[in-house]
């Protein structure tokens, strides 16, 4: 397996509960971590700092992750940035939208163990084989 | 209040409760807390023997309470 520790990722969620959780465990597998708390402050963050790899809410205040996910497909910097949708198991539809919109994997929150979340995000970073998103 | 009454209002309370959330809702918490718990294991540096304990009951009472909501969802 690639080593993948060091990279970046930026976790965009609203509920403050499950933010740190993602950002624990994250941490520790050595990841660095940023965290956003709505589409607005995720996009100012993706604006102003280079990540590796987003976590992104499907449900945010202020602007949507969908709205999130296509500002990042439409940027010449961000599009090839890889993103994981967080999404509820009665979102399917934005699940959908996701797809289309190119999301690289998804976690559905009342079926995430922190092994799983471990496991998507360094496999792909490491599929990424060292390309920056940004 | 005489102790049947209150036996019946109690009776209502849990009705009123697994009629209000559906199996989907209460697991997304759920997982928060065994998240939480999975991080006090693996990463909560050295725990007394007595923690550990305290710690596998949470865990073992946190995935039987999943495995219950399960399989609720799949009755459905």
């Amino acid at each position: 397996m690639i080593p993948v520790t060091n990279k970046r990722i930026l976790i965009v969620e609203d509920n403050p509960l499950e933010r740190e959780l993602y950002g624990e465990v994250l941490k520790s597998v050595n990841l660095n971590v940023d965290e956003a708390a709505d589409g607005e402050e995720a996009l100012n963050k993706l604006l102003w700092n280079q990540y590796d790899l987003v976590l992104l809410d499907v449900n945010l205040p202020k602007i949507t992750g969908l709205d999130v996910l296509r500002e990042i497909r439409n940027s010449l910097e961000t599009k090839n940035l890889p993103v994981v949708l967080i999404s509820n198991l009665d979102e399917s539809v934005f699940l959908e939208e996701g797809r289309r919109l190119g999301i690289n994997d998804y976690l559905i929150k009342a079926d995430q163990t922190p092994d799983k979340v471990i496991s998507k995000v360094k496999g792909l970073l490491g599929a990424k084989k060292g390309k920056k998103g940004k | 209040m005489p102790k049947k009454v209150k036996k019946e209002n109690n009776k209502r309370q849990v009705r009123d409760i697994s009629l209000t959330f559906t199996p989907h809702e209460i697991r997304t918490p759920l997982t928060s807390v065994l998240g939480y718990l999975w991080l006090l294991e693996h990463k909560g540096g050295k725990l007394s023997l007595k923690q550990e304990k305290y710690l596998k009951k949470a865990l073992k009472g946190g995935r039987d309470l999943i495995d219950l909501v399960n399989r609720r969802i799949k009755e459905r």
